[in-house]
């Protein structure tokens, strides 16, 4: 018959394994990021620097397969290309064992890469979108740019695709997580929902110096700042009956910057941060201090070691591995909606983007955000542009409006970019 | 740039209206940052409609006029069942149609079962196990080598299809065993070509079958 098979493929990573099945039709587990360059974009060089690179980022080429006992990632040698952006942001991405579990589109001046969260995670996507921006400005501008080093990235291809969870799981005898007292369960957002699961994206960009000068005026670091500012504006939202709940705010924490791994797949944990309001008008400040000091209590490497090592040994335990993936997917299915409702709203610091000085002034600003069932909020930065996005599937904007207005009141300049939909202005 | 003066914000793009607040723009507009999209409304809701519809209405009618002549026997049930089996087998077929042989193995699999459940409860003549399954088994699998290699389908993505499809065929075995069937030529047939099958995939494709089977069973 054919050839011989010698398909490479991997198990799916800790994190991952949740993913295919709490994927739905509303929350499409997938991310975006977007590099806004100075210029329109030519797509024949961009299809041109995909191909670069996806020679050094191979495990972008993997599609995903069904087990008999678990989803796996298998290479795929179907040829990837670029096309114009023309559907709505972060739509689904998994259909069956065939389709790419990413996509480069463009539009205008902005190239966007959209990911299946199964692949890799944030930082892994934000290596590719970096790479393949460098490639680009290289094609299109290979005089003024030929000296120009490619951005800093130091792993062997065995170091891109290594697992961190099992690198890292330490195995340990039951880690002791601090236990939580009994708080009441956090506020859910609710309200009318976007018709056909269409994601509405609301990002307000600033100068990244003006919200540090702000960050330090209430000696807090950006994260703490803008996390309790969005605290404040979910609560803004809330009704009296439901102020007596807190509002919890879920932060995915990058695993590299604690375990020095270099994959490219996924490598992150999640910490919740809670804040219940006292009666009367909310304070800034208490809010600030409240946040600063949980972060400092949970991300510490004890604490995040010791959740890896909980959710590595849930994975190795033998009576859930050898149930059939159909199974499987119901039950965590089940979990993962049961974790939902552990947070009111997700909000996800990228940190600052880097680029070699040479391309800077090429690029305009970085972007990222990411589909979610009800509102999400991610950051980035590069250069001086600070750009915060939220993505939502609920028709409301007051939350957003709460925030924007909150930091514009604080002095910051927002400049806001949302999508559209034709005939959908007038009742957003 | 245009501004909204209640939210003190610019705000990039053509929009007419502040997408935080709805409330009036002033200044000029910028080009925007994300294309504006036209709403796309599924298709093919009406004919699905029509059909779910059609299928209740004769269902029910059958229903009626069986309890008004009831001396006439339960045939309305086989009506209702065979509007169920319709829509069981539509559902499968829908399903996974972007994957030919996963398709056809799972319809294999499903007349395989609804035929025997047909046959047992019309009261047992046998038909299912002497005809419908064995042929069926036979078909799919002689499909499935005609379509891996007419689609030039790379191994991984049909050997798995046909391990199946060969392990479901050698169950006849069993019928012809155990005595079962009045008509045991397609059981033979059946079996023979399946064991065939299995000699040939463990003889030309015996990496790839393990490979393959290393991954689909993974713990």
């Amino acid at each position: 018959m054919n050839q011989a098979n010698t398909k490479r493929w991997r198990r799916l990573d800790n994190a991952a394994k949740i993913f295919p099945s709490s994927t739905s039709k509303s929350d499409t587990k997938v991310f975006r990021f977007a590099c806004e360059l100075t210029e329109p974009i030519r797509p024949d060089a961009l299809g041109q620097a995909l191909d670069r690179t996806l020679e050094d980022f191979s495990s972008f080429r993997f599609v995903l397969k069904r087990g008999l006992f678990w989803y796996y990632l298998e290479e795929s040698a179907q040829p990837h290309s670029v096309r114009a952006e023309d559907t709505p942001p972060c739509g689904a991405r998994y259909h069956d064992s065939r389709s790419p579990l990413f996509e480069v589109t463009w539009f205008d001046c902005r190239i966007n890469v959209e990911v299946y969260h199964v692949l890799t995670d944030g930082a892994g996507a934000l290596q590719f979108l970096r790479a393949l921006v460098y490639h680009y400005l290289l094609l299109v501008h290979p005089v003024e740019l030929s000296g120009c080093a490619a951005p800093d990235f130091d792993a062997s291809l065995t170091q891109r695709m290594d697992d961190g969870f099992a690198k890292y799981y330490s195995g340990a005898k039951r880690p002791k997580l601090p236990v939580r007292q009994d708080a009441p369960a956090p506020h859910r957002l609710h309200g009318p929902k976007s018709p056909e699961w269409r994601l509405q994206v609301i990002e307000g960009q600033m100068p990244v110096d003006q919200v540090l000068a702000c960050a330090r005026g209430h000696h807090a670091t950006a994260t703490a700042l803008m996390t309790a500012v969005l605290m404040c504006a979910v609560y803004e939202d809330m009704s009296a009956r439901e102020r007596k709940r807190p509002v919890t705010v879920s932060i995915p924490v990058n695993l590299h910057q604690y375990f020095p791994s270099r994959t490219v797949r996924n490598f992150f944990s999640v910490v919740n941060i809670g804040y219940l309001f006292p009666e009367g008008p909310p304070v800034l400040e208490e809010v600030i201090a409240s946040v600063k000091r949980s972060l400092e209590v949970e991300l510490t490497p004890e604490y995040l070691q010791a959740r890896l090592d909980t959710l590595a040994e849930l994975e190795e335990w033998m009576v859930a591995r050898v149930l059939p993936l159909a199974v499987k997917n119901l039950l965590l299915r089940h979990f993962y909606r049961r974790s939902e409702t552990t947070y009111t709203t997700s909000f996800s610091n990228v940190g600052r983007v880097s680029m070699p000085c040479e391309l800077i002034p090429y690029i305009r600003m970085f972007d990222v955000f990411s589909s979610t069932g009800d509102l999400q909020a991610c950051v980035c930065s590069f250069h001086n542009v600070l750009c915060i996005s939220f993505t939502a599937q609920l028709l409301s904007t007051d939350i957003q409006r709460h925030f924007f207005r909150m930091l514009s009141e604080m002095g910051i300049d927002v400049t806001i970019a949302a999508n559209r939909y034709l005939g959908m202005e007038g009742e957003r | 740039m245009r501004r909204c003066e209640r939210c003190n914000v610019s705000v990039s793009g053509s929009h007419e209206k502040c997408p935080l607040c709805q409330g009036s723009l002033r200044g000029e507009p910028t080009p925007d940052v994300f294309p504006v999209l036209d709403s796309v409304y599924r298709r093919h809701g009406m004919l699905f409609k029509t059909l779910l519809f059609l299928s209740i209405t004769v269902s029910i009618t059958a229903v009626a006029f069986n309890l008004k002549f009831p001396d006439t026997g339960w045939w309305s049930l086989l009506v209702v069942a065979a509007a169920g089996c319709i829509w069981l087998w539509l559902f499968t077929v829908l399903r996974r149609r972007s994957n030919i042989l996963n398709d056809l193995t799972n319809q294999a699999l499903l007349l395989g079962v609804l035929s025997l459940l047909w046959d047992w409860l019309t009261g047992w003549h046998g038909w299912s196990i002497d005809y419908v399954i064995p042929l069926t088994f036979v078909c799919t699998m002689i499909t499935v080598s005609i379509v891996a290699q007419v689609m030039r389908l790379p191994a991984e993505s049909y050997l798995v299809y046909l391990f199946l499809l060969i392990s479901f065929g050698i169950i006849p075995a069993v019928f012809i065993a155990a005595n079962w069937s009045h008509t045991d030529i397609p059981s033979y047939i059946c079996v023979t070509i399946s064991l065939i099958s299995l000699a040939a995939l463990l003889i030309y494709e015996r990496r790839a079958m393990h490979a393959e089977l290393k991954r689909r069973l993974h713990l």
